[in-house]
C-alpha cells in the first residue's frame, strides 16, 4: 500500500543526470570548454595521488629499508602478509571495524533519525551528537581511555549504582570492544545528521496517509522512509566503508604516550602499516606499501559491491 | 507533523529519552573535560568524578606557555582555508565540466577520480615524500598546501559532479539564449546556483583538514611551520613525559578544543545544514 | 668519499637555485648554502621538546657553542620521533639534519642497519674544548662505547646513561631501604608481607605498555639463565632454546606474581601513567622502571616521597647485572655539516656542560667524574658493581619486528594471567618458530 503512495507522488519530468547530447552552437562552445575546466584538477590529482599509488605499487614488490637500496622480492611481501598471524589478525580486526562498527553505527543512526524526526528539540540534539566529528581523534582516544580504565570515570559510576566488580575495560579481553564502541559513539553523529537531512525532504502526507493506514512505526519506516533515503544510505555506505578501512588515530592514540603501539590485537591494517613502516625497527616499507595495496584493494571490492547494492532506480519525489 | 504529534506510540515514548541521553552522554564527556583542566594531576587521579575544589587555572598558563598553540592555530587557518579555497577553485569547474559537457571521456575519467576515493592517504605517503624531497617541498606550508589539495581532488570532485548534475539546466539554455559564453554561464550562473553544495564542499574539507595528522607529522620539520593538530602531539607528548602534568595537557586540549566549540556553537547551525543540504541532494 | 663532496654540493646548490627559482620558492627551499669542511653552521634535529629539562640544558650549551666557535646551530626540537621523521629522508640528497639525538634502539635501526649513520670513532678522539689534553675517549666509560661500537664503527656517543631498577618509597619503608631484598626468596616474602599490610598487591605496573609489562618477564629469565641468553632464545629459528627447563623455571616467577595475587588492582586494565601516578601517591609499594621514574612521577608523589631503588633480585645465575640503554648523539653519513656536528659533540661532552643533564635533568651521564643526582644514588651504586648488558638483551633494539609482533602479545598475556608459564613457553616457541620460517 505504502509503495503506490510513493509513486504517485512521483513528479512527471525526471532529470536525466547528464544532458543530452547537442550539437548546438551552444554545445560547442561548452565542449572547448572541457579540457580547460579538467586539466588542472586532473593534473594534481594524477601527479600527487596516481603517481605516488603506482610508485606505492612498486615499492610493494621490492624490499627497502628506505636508507638504501631498493631490492626486487616479487610478491615475497604479499607471501609474507598472508602467512603472518599479526597481519591477518589486523585484517579481521578491520573487518570487524567495517561490519560491525558500521552495522552498530548504521542502525543507531537510523534509530536516532526516527525518533529525532518529530522530537521537541532535535535541533540540539542533533548538534551535540554532531560535536565528537570536529575534534581530533587523538584528543577522543586519550579521552576515552581515560574513562574507561580500572578506576575511572565510567567504572566509577558503575560501582554507585551497585556493581561492585566492573568489567575490566581497558582489559586485553575487552579493549577493542572498547575501541569499538568509541568509534559508534563518534560516527553515530555524523551519520545521523546526513540521514536526517535525508528523512527531512520526505513529504510529510506521506506518512499521514501511513497513519490514516494504521501502518506502526516499523512499517513506515520499512515502506516510506527507508526506500525514499535508499540513495542517501548508497552514499553513507561507501563513505563509511572508505574512513573505515583508514581509521588510525582512535586507535593508535591508545597505547598513550612513550612512542608505544597498543596490543597488536588491536591493530587493523592502517596500523600494521605503519608499523612496518616505521616501528618494527629496520623499516619494512616493501611490506607496508603491499599492506596499503591490500587496503586498497579492500575498498575497491567494497565499493564495486556496494555500487552494485544500491544501483535500483532511485524513488524520486 | 501535527497529525503525528497526536499519536504517540510506544516507541516514542522510550524513544526521546534515548536521543536526549545518547546526546547528554557528549554533553557530559565534554563537562568532564573542562573540568579535570581545572584539576591538579593528584586530584584527577585521586578522585577523578570530582569538582575541582580550587580551579587551578595554573594550568591554563603552563599549557599556553608549554605550547606554541597561537602559532600554530595561525599556521592551521592559513593552510585550512587556504586548500579549501584551491580544492573548490579548481574541483569546481572539473565538476560541472563532467556532469554538464558531454564527451565521450566523461563516464571514463569521472570513474577516474571516483577511484582516487578508495586510495588510503597512508598507502602514497612514502613516494609522495621522496617526490617532495627532490622538489624541495618538504618542510614548507606551501608544499603542504599543494599536497592538501592534490588529495581532495578525488572526494570534491566526486561529490560536486553529483551536484551539479542535480541542477536544473533550464537556466543554463535561457543564459545560452541571451547570448552569454560558456564560460560565463559557469561563473555567473551555475556557480550561484551550486551554492549550498560548494559551501558542503568545503566545511566537509575545511573539517578533514583541521585536525590532519599523518601528512603534517611526516611533511613538515620545523616548529614554526607546525600546524594545530602537529602541535597538540607535541604538547601531549611533552606534558606525558615531563612529570607527567595532566591537568595541564587537559587545559591544553581545552585551549584547543574551545574555540573549535565556540565557533560551532556559533555556526553549527550552519555548517550542518550546509552540510546536509549538499549531501543529500 | 670526501673527493666527491665538493662537485656534489655544486651540484645540489645548482640544483637547488634551479628548482626552487622555478617554483618561486626561493628561501623556503633550502636551508641556507652549505661550504663543506669549514662550514659555520649545522642543523640539529632533537628528541626533545622545547622546554624540557633537556632541552634547556642543550639549548645554553648551543648559545655558548655558537659564542665561542661562531658556529650557528639551527636546532629543531622534534621529539621521540625524530628518527622516524629523519628516515625517510636518509637515501635522498637533501638529508635535513647535521645532527640527532636519540635513544640508542632508534638510532641502531635507522642509522646502523641501513648503513646510514656517520662512523663516530673520529668523535672519541677529539679533545674536549675546555679541558685540555683530555680526549673524548678518556672520559666516557669504555663500557658504554662498547655498548654503542657495532663492526668496530661508533654509532653513537652517549649522554644520558638509563637504567632501570625497582623503585620504591624510602620514608614510607624504612626497612626495605635499610636492607633491600638480595634475592627472589627475599624480594616474594618482603611482597607477601606488604601485600597482606596492605591488603592489595604491592608491584605497580601500568601493563598497557607493553615494554614494562616485558621487563618483568625478560628481567626474571636473565636472572636465571644471565645476560644474553633471552637475546639467543629469540633469534633461536628452532625454537630448542626455549625448550631449557631453565627458561619455564624463570617464567614461573612471574606466574607466581601475577596469580598470587602481587600487583596492584586495576594494573591489567588502566591507561598510562593511571598506575605509577597512583604509585607515587603511595597506592603501591614497588614499580619497575626505568632512572626516569622520579622525574615522570614527582608531580604526582606524597609528601616526603624519598625515591630509592634496588635491582631486580638475583636468580639462580646468583649474579647481580644491571640493564642499561643510552641516549646520545649521532650523525647522518650524508649529513652536509658533519664536522661542525662533530666539534659541537666533543663540545658538549666537557664536564662543566655535561653535569647539567645530571644536577638539571636527574639524569646519570656517562661521565664517571660527574655526580649522580640524589634520587638515582642506589642506581648508581649498582651500575659501579655490577656488570651491566642492554635493556632487553638488546632484542628490542635488533629485533624489534620478533619482539613486537612474537614476544608482546604473548607477554602481555601472562602478565595478564590469561596463559600459565608453560603455556606462555609453548606459545612463544611455536610462534617464534613460525616467524623465523617467514621472517628468516
Amino acid at each position: 500500500m505504502t509503495a503506490t503512495a510513493v509513486r504517485e507522488t512521483e513528479p512527471a519530468q525526471r532529470q536525466p543526470a547528464v544532458p543530452a547530447a547537442q550539437s548546438s552552437p551552444l554545445a560547442r562552445g561548452r565542449k572547448r570548454l572541457f579540457w580547460p575546466f579538467i586539466a588542472p584538477a586532473l593534473v594534481l590529482y594524477v601527479v600527487f595521488y596516481i603517481l605516488p599509488t603506482l610508485a606505492t605499487a612498486w615499492i610493494s614488490l621490492n624490499k627497502w629499508a628506505g636508507a638504501g637500496p631498493m631490492e626486487f622480492a616479487g610478491l615475497d611481501n604479499y607471501r609474507r602478509l598472508l602467512l603472518d598471524p599479526v597481519f591477518q589478525g589486523s585484517f579481521a580486526n578491520t573487518l570487524t571495524i567495517l561490519f560491525a562498527v558500521g552495522g552498530a553505527t548504521f542502525a543507531l543512526s537510523f534509530l536516532l533519525t526516527m525518533i529525532l524526526r518529530d522530537m521537541a528539540g532535535r535541533k540540539a540534539v542533533r548538534a551535540i551528537i554532531f560535536f565528537p566529528n570536529i575534534i581530533s581523534g587523538i584528543v577522543l582516544s586519550i579521552l576515552w581511555g581515560f574513562l574507561f580504565q580500572a578506576e575511572g570515570v565510567v567504572n566509577q559510576a558503575l560501582r554507585t549504582f551497585g556493581m561492585d566488580n566492573p568489567p575490566n575495560w581497558l582489559g586485553t579481553e575487552n579493549l577493542f570492544s572498547v575501541i569499538m564502541i568509541g568509534l559508534v559513539w563518534v560516527q553515530t553523529g555524523f551519520f545521523t545528521t546526513i540521514l536526517m537531512a535525508a528523512v527531512d525532504r520526505i513529504p510529510k502526507d506521506l506518512y499521514e496517509v501511513c497513519d490514516l493506514e494504521g501502518a506502526n512505526a516499523w512499517q513506515r519506516f520499512r515502506h516510506v522512509t527507508l526506500p525514499l533515503m535508499w540513495d542517501v544510505v548508497g552514499v553513507c555506505a561507501v563513505l563509511w566503508s572508505i574512513s573505515a578501512i583508514k581509521i588510525f588515530e582512535f586507535i593508535y592514540a591508545f597505547a598513550g604516550a612513550a612512542g608505544q603501539l597498543p596490543p597488536t590485537k588491536v591493530w587493523n591494517t592502517a596500523l600494521y602499516a605503519y608499523a612496518e613502516a616505521f616501528a618494527s625497527g629496520v623499516p619494512k616499507y616493501g611490506s607496508a606499501a603491499a599492506t596499503g595495496m591490500v587496503m586498497l584493494a579492500l575498498v575497491g571490492v567494497l565499493v564495486v559491491l556496494l555500487r552494485r547494492m544500491f544501483r535500483r532506480d532511485t524513488v524520486q519525489f | 507533523m501535527a497529525m503525528t504529534r497526536k499519536f504517540p506510540g510506544p516507541s516514542k515514548l522510550l524513544g526521546s529519552p534515548f536521543a536526549w541521553l545518547f546526546a547528554l552522554f557528549s554533553v557530559a564527556v565534554a563537562v568532564w573535560m573542562l573540568l579535570t583542566s581545572l584539576k591538579s594531576t593528584r586530584a584527577i587521579f585521586a578522585e577523578p568524578w570530582s569538582l575541582p575544589t580550587t580551579p587551578q587555572w595554573d594550568n591554563y598558563a603552563r599549557a599556553w606557555t608549554a605550547s606554541d598553540f597561537a602559532g600554530a592555530t595561525l599556521n592551521t587557518v592559513i593552510l585550512v582555508f587556504g586548500t579549501a579555497v584551491a580544492t573548490i577553485a579548481l574541483s569546481a569547474p572539473a565538476a560541472y565540466a563532467l556532469s554538464r559537457i558531454l564527451t565521450r571521456w566523461n563516464s571514463g575519467i569521472t570513474a577516474f577520480f571516483a577511484l582516487g576515493l578508495g586510495i588510503p592517504s597512508q598507502v602514497i605517503i612514502l613516494p609522495l615524500y621522496v617526490m617532495m624531497n627532490e622538489l624541495y617541498l618538504v618542510d614548507s606550508l606551501t608544499g603542504l598546501w599543494i599536497l592538501y589539495v592534490a588529495t581532495s581532488m578525488p572526494f570534491t570532485v566526486f561529490f560536486l559532479t553529483g551536484f551539479f548534475g542535480s541542477l536544473p539546466k533550464e537556466l543554463e539554455e535561457a543564459a545560452a539564449l541571451d547570448g552569454a559564453s560558456a564560460n560565463r554561464t559557469f561563473w555567473q550562473i551555475m556557480l550561484p546556483l551550486a551554492r549550498s553544495g560548494i559551501i558542503t564542499a568545503m566545511i566537509l574539507n575545511i573539517i578533514q583538514h583541521w585536525g590532519e595528522t599523518l601528512f603534517g607529522l611526516v611533511f613538515l620539520q620545523s616548529e614554526e611551520k607546525a600546524t594545530l593538530s602537529l602541535a597538540l602531539l607535541g604538547f601531549l607528548q611533552r606534558m606525558q613525559y615531563n612529570g607527567a602534568d595532566w591537568g595541564g595537557l587537559f587545559a591544553g586540549v581545552c585551549t584547543v578544543v574551545l574555540p573549535v566549540l565556540a565557533c560551532y556553537i556559533w555556526l553549527g547551525r550552519r555548517i550542518i545544514e550546509g552540510m546536509t543540504l549538499g549531501s543529500v541532494k | 668519499m670526501n673527493g666527491f663532496l665538493p662537485r656534489r654540493q655544486v651540484l645540489r646548490t645548482v640544483a637547488a637555485v634551479t628548482v626552487a627559482g622555478a617554483l618561486g620558492l626561493g628561501a623556503a627551499a633550502c636551508g641556507g648554502g652549505s661550504t663543506g669542511e669549514a662550514s659555520n653552521e649545522l642543523v640539529y634535529w632533537s628528541m626533545w621538546k622545547a622546554g624540557e629539562p633537556q632541552a634547556k640544558v642543550l639549548e645554553s650549551a648551543i648559545a655558548s657553542f655558537t659564542k665561542e666557535t661562531g658556529v650557528k646551530v639551527k636546532v629543531e626540537w622534534k621529539g621521540r620521533d625524530v628518527s622516524k621523521q629523519l628516515a625517510p629522508t636518509l637515501n635522498t640528497r637533501n638529508v635535513p639534519a647535521d645532527l640527532v639525538d636519540s635513544a640508542d634502539r632508534f638510532v641502531k635501526s635507522t642509522f646502523v642497519a641501513t648503513g646510514q649513520g656517520l662512523d663516530l670513532s673520529p668523535v672519541y678522539d677529539m679533545e674536549i674544548p675546555g679541558e685540555t689534553g683530555k680526549k673524548v675517549s678518556d672520559v666516557i666509560d669504555p663500557k658504554y662505547r662498547e655498548y654503542a661500537t657495532s663492526e668496530g664503527k661508533a654509532w653513537l656517543v652517549p649522554y644520558e646513561v638509563l637504567a632501570e631498577q625497582i623503585w620504591y618509597d624510602g620514608n614510607a619503608l624504612k626497612d626495605v631501604a635499610a636492607a633491600p631484598p638480595k634475592t627472589w626468596d627475599d624480594f616474594v616474602s618482603l611482597l607477601d608481607s606488604r601485600k597482606s599490610a596492605r591488603g592489595d598487591g604491592p608491584l605497580a605496573l601500568d601493563a598497557d605498555i607493553a615494554d614494562y609489562s616485558a621487563f618483568w618477564t625478560y628481567h626474571a629469565i636473565l636472572r636465571d639463565l644471565g645476560p644474553g641468553a633471552f637475546g639467543a632464545a629469540a633469534t633461536d629459528a628452532t625454537g630448542a632454546k626455549f625448550d631449557d627447563p631453565a627458561f619455564v623455571t624463570a617464567v614461573r616467577k612471574i606466574e607466581q606474581l601475577v596469580k598470587g595475587g602481587y600487583f596492584v588492582k586495576g594494573y591489567d586494565g588502566s591507561k598510562f601513567p593511571a598506575v605509577q601516578q597512583k604509585w607515587a601517591g603511595g597506592g603501591a609499594d614497588f614499580l619497575l622502571l626505568g632512572t626516569f621514574a622520579p622525574s615522570e612521577t614527582k608531580p604526582s608523589a606524597k609528601e616526603g616521597f624519598a625515591y630509592r631503588s634496588f635491582p631486580f633480585p638475583e636468580g639462580a645465575k646468583g649474579e647481580q647485572t644491571q640493564e642499561i640503554s643510552l641516549i646520545g648523539f649521532a650523525i647522518p653519513a650524508k649529513a652536509r655539516n658533519a664536522e661542525a656536528a662533530k666539534r659541537f659533540v666533543a663540545y658538549f661532552m666537557n664536564k662543566e656542560r655535561l653535569s647539567k643533564i645530571a644536577s638539571e635533568t636527574d639524569n646519570i651521564t656517562p661521565r664517571a667524574d660527574i655526580e649522580v643526582p640524589a634520587v638515582l644514588a642506589d642506581v648508581k651504586k649498582t651500575l659501579d658493581t655490577a656488570r651491566t648488558h642492554p635493556a632487553l638483551d638488546g632484542v628490542k633494539m635488533d629485533h624489534t619486528d620478533w619482539y613486537t609482533k612474537v614476544f608482546q602479545p604473548v607477554n602481555t598475556e601472562l602478565i595478564t594471567g590469561k596463559v600459565s608459564a608453560a603455556d606462555f613457553v609453548a606459545k612463544l616457541k611455536s610462534t617464534s618458530v613460525d616467524f623465523w620460517k617467514l621472517n628468516g
